[in-house]
């Protein structure tokens, strides 16, 4: 009875949440509350606003509608904007109110925002403008005002959500730092150590199986998911790895090597607290590997009086060419400029053989330090 | 610079990855020898060649291959077919090229070997399946 009246008090607040505003339009003299408007593209609603009465449509010109709005928020209004030949009346999406006022515009061939600032200041937003000069650095000077947004300015994207999150954080004067597509090469120090499992070759006992070191080096990418701090981490990286084990079975010696030469992606998702200068991250997910070359040698040597006699066990042993597994780790990056970080990570890997033939599992760890271009 | 310093550091990883050295054997006190393969370069021409791992603390005082009939002599009856004489402990490879003829389509199994004043160590076989016939001579 109790989670009932939870989930109750939950479905009133969404549905307040939802409903709360209704569709309106706004004329020079009148404004329409609780009309249905229909819900156009941006390219539909940048030329008309649509009012359904009844089973009729009326549509209605930026001449003749103000302001209209829906009730998710959303909100278009009537402006004069000049183009190159010519100068029309056009509805433009609200995207954000404030200090600065940030429009975005929709027409055949045409993607571009407008910027409103203390209601004098009304300019397009180009891409690039006719002084060839770059969106970014027409941002910084207009966001002066508040110099932690004026730096974020030369990472946000030509895209609604990114210009709105930037002309947000401005109204508010709140630093903000952008994440950004990355790549760039790391190297690093790999610890890696040969987990037989469970069931197994009979000699695998035997041996005292620890970690070998060596270095590995690579590239990376690293994609922001939206604008948020979760991004998708990915890289190649080659690492080459030998072990040598030596055990005693039944008065044989048994000799085991292996040497392996991998190409390894892991696929991460990364969550990183943005900040200035610093930016700590974690992350995890899966992992692939390639192991181009993967050679096991297993030798047991047997003594008949006085003959020493070397013989090459049957491979019953294996480590796949593709392994797959996962991964966990953290790290920190480190901003050089605007563009450029270094990084320092560290990762924790497990990975499994698919062999039905006594597959070997291969754990390790690693330290790596990077640039991001 | 910085660039330059980054990039050349990943040169030279790499390159350090690449020139780094296999997993072999552990030491051991005797010369360590493997087989490691078969060049049948020609009809008449068979060539083993075998790996030593470690030379051991004695003097080798021969080394070369041993062979056998697999379907006529059981295993470990090998005759010596290439005998080579004492070699230098830094000794890291050799091989040997059988000239006269084998029985074609017979399979044989080699092994190569070192001796020292203590022991003769046999390597792990190899069959083959050889187009010529062989003269062996005396057993090993």
């Amino acid at each position: 009875m109790k989670y009932l009246q939870i989930i109750v008090l939950m479905l009133l607040f969404f549905s307040e949440q939802s409903f709360g505003q209704n569709d309106y339009f706004m004329t020079d003299s009148s404004v329409s509350m609780g009309v249905k408007l229909i819900y156009g593209s941006d390219f539909v609603n940048s030329r008309v606003c649509q009012v359904l009465q009844g089973n009729k449509v009326i549509k209605y010109s930026p001449y003749e509608v103000k302001e209209f709005g829906f009730k998710d928020g959303s909100v278009y209004v009537s402006r004069e904007v000049h183009f190159a030949d010519s100068s029309r009346r056009v509805f433009l999406s609200r995207l954000v109110k404030g200090e600065i006022t940030l429009y975005y515009y929709r027409a055949k061939g045409i993607k571009t925002f407008f910027i409103e600032k203390d209601s004098s200041l009304f300019v397009e937003l180009p891409r690039r403008n006719s002084a060839k000069e770059h969106y970014s650095e027409q941002l910084i000077g207009l966001t002066k005002g508040c110099q932690d947004v004026a730096d974020a300015c030369r990472s946000v994207q030509y895209r609604k959500r990114s210009m709105s999150k930037l002309i947000e954080n401005y109204n508010s004067c709140e630093p903000i730092v952008f994440p950004h597509f990355k790549y760039g090469v790391f190297v690093g120090y790999e610890f890696t150590k040969l987990v037989p499992s469970k069931i197994t070759h009979e000699y695998m006992e035997y041996f005292d199986f620890n970690y070998d070191g060596g270095y590995t080096v690579g590239g990376f990418i690293n994609c922001p998911i939206l604008i948020s701090n979760f991004s998708l981490y990915s890289d190649v990286s080659y690492s080459k790895h030998g072990f040598s084990y030596n055990g005693i079975v039944s008065n044989r010696g048994v000799d085991f090597v292996v040497n392996l030469s991998s190409l390894k992606v892991p696929i991460f998702i990364r969550y990183s607290y943005l900040s200035r200068k610093y930016s700590p991250f974690v992350e995890a997910g899966l992992i692939g590997v390639a192991n181009f070359n993967n050679e096991l040698l297993m030798f047991e040597t047997s003594s008949v009086d006085n003959n020493i006699i070397i013989n090459e066990t049957d491979e019953s042993v294996s480590i796949s060419k593709g392994q797959f597994g996962f991964g966990f780790g953290g790290g920190v990056e480190y901003k050089l400029n605007y563009r450029n970080t270094v990084f320092f990570a560290f990762s924790i890997e497990n990975l499994y053989s698919n062999s039905e033939l006594n597959p070997i599992n291969i754990s390790s760890f690693r330290f790596v330090t990077g640039l991001s271009f | 610079m910085r660039y330059f310093c980054v990039i050349a550091i990943f040169v030279m990883a790499v390159f350090y990855s690449g020139c780094e050295k296999d997993a072999e054997v552990k030491p051991k006190d005797y010369p360590y020898v493997i087989i490691e393969g078969i060049d049948m370069q020609a009809d008449n021409y068979v060539t083993f060649n075998a790996q030593v791992f470690y030379s051991g603390d004695l003097e080798i005082i021969d080394h070369g291959f041993a062979i056998r009939d697999v379907a006529l002599n059981p295993d470990y009856e090998l005759f010596v077919v290439g005998s080579m004489g004492a070699c230098n402990r830094d000794i890291k490879q050799f091989h040997y090229t059988i000239k006269s003829g084998l029985v074609k389509g017979m399979k044989y199994s080699v092994r190569a070997f070192t001796k020292t004043s203590e022991n003769v160590v046999y390597s792990n076989e190899l069959i083959f399946k050889s187009p010529v016939g062989l003269n062996y001579s005396e057993p090993f």
